[in-house]
């Protein structure tokens, strides 16, 4: 066999046809808009059909990034060329304009000025969170329907729905060719970010659910996040606050769940099991971050993050100053997990009789679906303070509550705690 | 031995729903197939999608692929192999048939 074909393989980058897909989105979304997004998907499709009978036969070539990216070039001229001869006036100017340009929308730094017009465009206010983040996945992540469906739990044929919906009211928003960058960028800032935090959460989230670690969605969301560097956004300090909070996150990722894939609390965690080098990562950001003029949640939360990667044993934590930082997280919000957070913190550093009154009132005022998460701290609360028996019954509480096997597990490992506890109290 | 063209018809629509990632597995498996074939490896060429048909002696010119055909000649491979049987058998592995397409395997004719 020949020998051109054995080696080839090594030079093809992990997803890379997901990261070709996401520019190549952003490339064709700008020069022909929302409207032509089926010519878009056809286009891409087409390049990789092409990559996958080439390169199935002859192995991949030396810069595979470039043959593909040729190759689209090579389709949005002749489809430029088409256009040009049979749209209205308005569009021809447009086609003919892009058609002088169309080298320059290759080189790099216009690829990520493409990507971010994209992205922002996806995070349109007018669209729901769930949608702005299955349309970033699809467009600016390359995601397929299955592997959206299966970041975030959903069913593929509402994902394929809600993408559709999504571009329909896009359309509308954009119902010129291509798409501007947006006056109002800056002010969609703050959307952006919380969609790239909210889509790592998922990623964060999903994983417990399916036992086995997938954290694609959450390394998707720092690529995103870093891309937003690249603008001229006033408070970089909030970018990279968020930088440091998914870094510090994903350094404990892998001793969050043990060989079997049960939940490790944090208490019992193996520390040196946490990412030295994703936490050095996640410091530099943080310390990038004090730039800013306004502490945000990003601030905050990174700070959080970062004090429990600082404490060597979970006995050294500085509950103190993890208090503080959701005192100042209250001020910001008063959402169900920062006032939860808020109690817990409470609890380890004045008191779990302190704690346990905060989750009290907490459950008498929250209409939270997370009753879950509530019924096991107000246990944890109890069991610290040697109540057993009522710990065992709000765990008894939490087990009804959740339909997530592996919280499940969890739970049922800490009545049988709670029972052990409690003959030993006897 | 001798020589054997497998003509792969692939399946167009499967790719319809395929992911990039998905794509780009695709790749994965043919390279790991040819590998696998090793010394039964002798060539293969992919083929364009765009066709024209030159029928009888009018010498009549279409536009092809061949319409309502689901199924386009994407390529062929040669591959070195002592029967017919064993051309089949070797053909098996191609991932094109993974995906609902089909091969046709037809021996060469030694001059």
């Amino acid at each position: 066999m020949s020998e051109s074909i054995s080696n080839t393989t090594s030079n093809m980058v992990e997803h890379l046809f997901r990261q070709q897909s996401g520019k190549m989105t952003a490339i064709l979304t700008r020069i022909f808009g929302f409207q032509n997004s089926e010519l878009i998907e056809d286009i891409i499709q087409e390049s990789f059909l092409s990559a996958l009978k080439t390169w199935g036969m002859k192995g991949s070539p030396e810069n595979p990034e470039a043959w593909l990216m040729l190759v689209a070039k090579n389709k949005i001229i002749n489809e430029l060329n088409l256009k040009k001869r049979h749209q209205e006036k308005r569009e021809q100017i447009h086609y003919e304009l892009v058609f002088d340009q169309i080298d320059d929308l290759f080189l790099d730094h216009e690829i990520k000025d493409s990507q971010l017009r994209l992205l922002f465009a996806c995070c349109h206010p007018d669209l729901k969170i769930r949608a702005q983040i299955m349309l970033t996945l699809k467009t600016l992540s390359g995601f397929g329907d299955k592997e959206i469906a299966n970041a975030l739990l959903m069913n593929p044929s509402a994902v394929k729905k809600g993408i559709y919906r999504a571009r329909e009211v896009l359309k509308t928003k954009h119902d010129h060719i291509g798409i501007p960058f947006l006056p109002e960028a800056s002010d969609r800032m703050d959307t952006v970010i919380t969609i790239i935090y909210l889509m790592f959460n998922e990623g964060y989230k999903t994983t417990i659910g399916k036992v086995a670690i997938n954290d694609e969605l959450c390394y998707e969301s720092i690529r995103l996040a870093k891309l937003l560097l690249e603008t001229n956004y006033d408070d970089k300090g909030k970018i990279y606050a968020l930088l440091a909070l998914m870094y510090l996150t994903l350094a404990r990722f892998p001793s969050r769940l043990n060989s079997a894939g049960e939940l490790v609390e944090i208490e019992i965690q193996n520390r040196s099991n946490w990412d030295r080098k994703l936490i050095s990562i996640g410091f530099s950001f943080l310390k990038k971050s004090r730039t800013s003029v306004s502490l945000s949640k990003f601030h905050l939360e990174s700070t959080v993050a970062s004090i429990h990667c600082m404490a060597n044993s979970f006995e050294e934590t500085d509950w103190n100053s993890i208090l503080f930082c959701y005192e100042k997280l209250m001020d910001i919000s008063s959402s169900f997990m920062i006032r939860f957070n808020h109690a817990i913190a409470l609890g380890w550093a004045k008191g779990f009789e302190h704690g346990l009154t905060e989750l009290k009132e907490l459950e008498k005022q929250s209409k939270t679906q997370k009753r879950y998460l509530l019924y096991s701290g107000i246990a944890e609360m109890n069991m610290q303070l040697g109540r057993y028996e009522v710990a065992k019954s709000y765990y008894q509480v939490a087990l009804d509550s959740t339909e997530s096997t592996i919280d499940k597990i969890f739970i049922s490992k800490k009545i049988a705690k709670c029972d052990q506890k409690n003959i030993h109290s006897n | 031995m001798n020589k054997y063209m497998l003509i792969l018809f692939d399946n167009i629509e499967a790719f319809k729903e395929s992911s990039p990632e998905d794509m780009q597995a695709e790749i994965g498996l043919h390279m790991k197939w040819i590998e696998d074939l090793g010394d039964h490896y002798d060539s293969g060429e992919p083929l364009h999608m765009e066709a024209k048909n030159i029928k009888g002696k009018d010498k009549i010119v279409s536009d092809g692929p061949f319409i309502e055909a689901k199924e386009l000649v994407g390529g062929f491979y040669i591959i070195n192999a002592n029967s017919l049987e064993e051309a089949t058998e070797l053909a098996k592995g191609c991932p094109v048939l993974r995906l609902g397409g089909s091969i046709e395997v037809r021996e060469i004719i030694k001059m």
